[in-house]
């Protein structure tokens, strides 16, 4: 099961945004993953980014900061 | 340059729609059209070339080039703050990662005044209602802005004012990849659809108010308003500029209808100043890391800077 995390920032549009962007192509698609918003933030300094929202698809950096990209292209960094 | 949208303006307004010139109606609909044109292809233009710039300096990198130059962090930040993308949600991890990189609390408030400050909505519009020297000054003012803000509450030595958990946050490695030259040119065009995207309707909706104050509010109406508010109106348009947050974008095509009729450019400044760099949802996200006196300090630095920009402003422009 892949493991995804949404870091996000307080009060952050985008990554809602990205969020149930994310969630949404998982469930479509039928992907074994388990989907996860990050808020805290020594959480989220430890994947060393200070821009959010960051995709992180099991443990690895995929995505940071706006705009975030097109569906088509963040099921293709999920790897559905 | 825009003699094809001003002939274009012509066209529909005095031929297609059959108006006179000098009518008040053709007045304020040739000032809409001929706008709307205008703004869009600018906007679109500066927001991709801005944003395609912005690419080679995410705010990993920029931490980094900052922390190797402290002895000049705070006017570095300041420049740096202009080329370097930043959502105001981004704040405290930008904060907590500048401390940890052993820059400057200064250079961390000069950042976060000019990222917001000088941005290339802003830029775009002024560039086109006002000129290159309203354009190039509003980039200076808003430089010297953040450097005395950053300057100021450094020697206010603000460390106990933030709070300890700060100064502790160890960052993991970094691990943002290089964009190709491909991905700079699609990080670019993104921006372009994201932010006319979320902007266009208050364009339109502002370049048609200023078109209507344009074709129909006479021009001694606006002047003895101006005149009569005089002093007072500078700080009056901080204020007002505050709560209305990034919507620099709806404000500033009736702000230049406005100024045709008299009133001040330092004025009109100010408030747009106000608009981007002073937010309460910015002060709402600071309070996790800092007290609330040190965002009153903050706020009140920033203000008065922008209201002294205001002044000289209107000072220079009625010399």
């Amino acid at each position: 099961m892949k493991e995804i995390k949404i870091l996000s920032g307080t009060n952050c549009q985008n990554c809602e945004l990205l969020y149930q962007v994310v969630s949404e192509i998982v469930k479509r698609k039928g992907i074994d993953a388990k989907v996860e918003k990050v808020v805290d933030i020594q959480e989220v300094l430890k994947y060393g980014v200070m821009t959010t929202p960051v995709l992180v698809v099991d443990g690895e950096v995929k995505h940071v900061g706006t705009p975030i990209p097109a569906p088509q292209k963040i099921e293709e960094l999920i790897g559905g | 340059m825009f003699e094809i949208y001003e002939r274009f303006a012509d066209l529909v307004v005095y031929n297609l729609l059959g108006l006179q010139k000098g009518m008040h109606l053709a007045e304020a609909l040739h000032f809409f059209v001929y706008d709307t044109l205008k703004i869009f292809t600018l906007l679109t233009v500066i927001i991709f070339v801005v944003s395609f710039i912005r690419s080679f300096f995410p705010l990993e990198k920029t931490r980094e080039i900052l922390s190797k130059h402290k002895a000049v962090a705070l006017p570095l930040a300041a420049f740096l703050g202009i080329l370097t993308p930043f959502c105001s949600c981004s704040a405290v991890p930008m904060f907590i990662g500048f401390v940890e990189a052993g820059i400057p609390l200064g250079a961390a408030f000069t950042f976060l005044v000019a990222s917001p400050m000088v941005n290339e909505v802003a830029l775009g519009l002024l560039l086109t209602l006002f000129g290159v020297k309203v354009a190039v000054l509003y980039v200076i003012f808003g430089v010297i802005v953040a450097i005395v803000a950053g300057y100021v509450i450094e020697k206010l030595n603000p460390r106990e004012l933030i709070a300890d958990y700060v100064f502790q946050v160890k960052l993991g490695q970094t691990q943002i990849k290089e964009m190709t030259f491909k991905e700079r040119l699609e990080f670019a065009k993104n921006n372009v659809k994201e932010i006319l995207g979320k902007i266009w309707i208050y364009i339109i909706i502002a370049i048609g108010i200023g078109g209507f104050i344009h074709g129909y509010v006479p021009q001694d109406i606006v002047e003895r308003v101006a005149k009569t508010a005089g002093l007072i109106a500078v700080p009056l348009a901080v204020l007002i500029g505050i709560p209305l947050y990034s919507n620099a974008a709806g404000i500033l095509p009736v702000i230049q209808a406005l100024i045709a009729k008299g009133v001040p450019l330092g004025t009109a400044l100010a408030f747009m100043m106000a608009t981007t760099a002073l937010s309460f949802p910015e002060f709402m996200i600071l309070k996790q890391i800092m007290k609330p006196k040190l965002i009153a300090f903050f706020a009140g630095i920033v203000g008065i800077s922008i209201i002294a920009v205001g002044y000289l402003f209107n000072f220079i422009f009625t010399l």
